[in-house]
């Protein structure tokens, strides 16, 4: 393991996480495209990814790093699921406007 | 000390940059919002900068974190999805860059195979699959979803409030953490349980003889015990001092001895998304007949499509 992370050296990454994550999340409102927006939500796993190695390295342990790899986990079993969703969807009907499927809200 | 004043202005900036910047038809004002978004990224980082960095952070961490952000906003932005694609995984470089900056590359590598490889693959194929031109006069034409953003001003506005209450709860907030010390594992303190890599080393540079094992080791002081094969001739060997723990040997020891029953979950979500996954893009086979000679033609993708189409 090299140095630990100072405080002022967490900051800038969290700040870069938070940016993301925030980028991701507006990503996600304004797209419309089905694809896309699965697409946003994984620019937020990997702000919260960031966070977790961060976090790790301040506090000089490799959890965050084991928790990363669940967070790989589920993101490729989401990815998988999703996509499996969306081809599913187009083939019932050819478009992938979010707007297009609003009847399926509950 | 970063100055609040910067942060909460490159927001603003920032939001009012991604406004112009989100996708509509006949967008003649991209240049200001590039201008904006990148000034009010330049000034954050800069503040940050100015802030103090120091303590793993350099010059590198400017430039990813640039190419990151940078990134992110092209994918959001973008309105032809496999650029969107393409941009993600720049930023999953980025991200992979930035890890090991922090000493986690074994992550970093991690994350390009399994997001930059597999993830965003998948992606990919799906986008050229389902992809759509809205008129076969004009296949390069974009549609109506793509071309154009839902409800650009509230999420703009909704996210960057967001962000700005993050930051102002991070730098005014954190105060009150536990020193990083205090949570501090001694160095090298697996080797303790990874004796087979403490054998191969010190076998590698002879430091013991063919025929001992290691029965023991101190991570502590640096020492290891060793033993005939037959059960006597104990000593007591020093581990030389290039033998490190690696960053794959740390997180291999702490899942397996910290969280095995966490992997063998992950495991079986695994398996049930794939298992979900082909169940749902399965394709129903309607009215095929299941004779005995169907074994002469298993693939007949003519009554697959036929089949398709029975089942919409």
């Amino acid at each position: 393991m090299t140095e630990p992370l100072s405080i002022l050296a967490l900051n800038h990454y969290l700040l870069l996480s938070a940016v993301l994550f925030v980028i991701g999340f507006i990503g996600f409102l304004t797209r419309r495209n089905l694809i896309i927006m699965f697409l946003c939500t994984e620019l937020m796993f990997q702000a919260a990814a960031i966070a977790m190695i961060a976090f790790g390295a301040y506090h000089g342990n490799v959890q965050g790093q084991v928790f990363l790899i669940f967070i790989l986990t589920i993101a490729a079993a989401e990815a998988a699921l999703a996509l499996a969703l969306v081809v599913m969807l187009y083939r019932r009907r050819p478009t992938l406007d979010a707007e297009k499927w609003s009847e399926l809200k509950g | 000390m970063v100055q609040m004043s910067i942060i909460y202005a490159a927001c603003v900036a920032g939001a009012i940059g991604l406004l112009f910047l989100l996708p509509r038809r006949g967008n003649r004002w991209w240049p200001i919002g590039a201008v904006l978004g990148g000034g009010a990224l330049g000034a954050g980082l800069l503040a940050l900068a100015r802030g103090g960095g120091g303590g793993g952070v350099d010059l590198f961490f400017y430039l990813l974190a640039f190419l990151a952000i940078g990134a992110a906003v092209r994918m959001i932005t973008h309105s032809r999805p496999v650029y969107a694609a393409l941009y993600f995984i720049l930023v999953v470089l980025a991200t992979a860059g930035l890890f090991v900056q922090l000493a986690a590359e074994f992550m970093a590598f991690a994350l390009i195979i399994v997001y930059a490889g597999a993830i965003l693959i998948t992606y990919l194929f799906v986008i050229m699959l389902a992809q759509e031109a809205p008129d076969d006069q004009h296949p390069d034409a974009l549609t109506e979803y793509d071309a154009t953003a839902r409800e650009p001003v509230a999420a703009t506005v909704a996210g960057f409030v967001l962000l700005a209450a993050l930051l102002g709860m991070m730098y005014r907030g954190t105060g009150a953490m536990p020193a990083h010390a205090a949570a501090h594992r001694t160095a090298d303190a697996e080797l303790a349980v990874l004796t087979g890599k403490v054998q191969a080393a010190l076998r590698a540079a002879d430091l013991i003889r063919p025929g001992e094992t290691i029965r023991e080791v101190d991570a502590e002081a640096r020492t290891a015990v060793a033993a005939q094969d037959s059960g006597d001739g104990l000593r007591t060997v020093a581990l030389p001092d290039d033998l490190r723990v690696s960053n794959v040997d740390a997180v291999g020891v702490s899942l397996l001895s910290e969280f095995p029953v966490s992997l063998e979950v992950a495991g079986v979500i695994l398996m049930l998304a794939m298992l979900g996954a082909v169940v749902l893009a399965r394709k129903e086979r309607v009215g095929t007949p299941r004779d005995s000679k169907s074994g002469n033609t298993p693939h007949d993708s003519q009554s697959l499509i036929v089949g398709a189409e029975g089942a919409l």
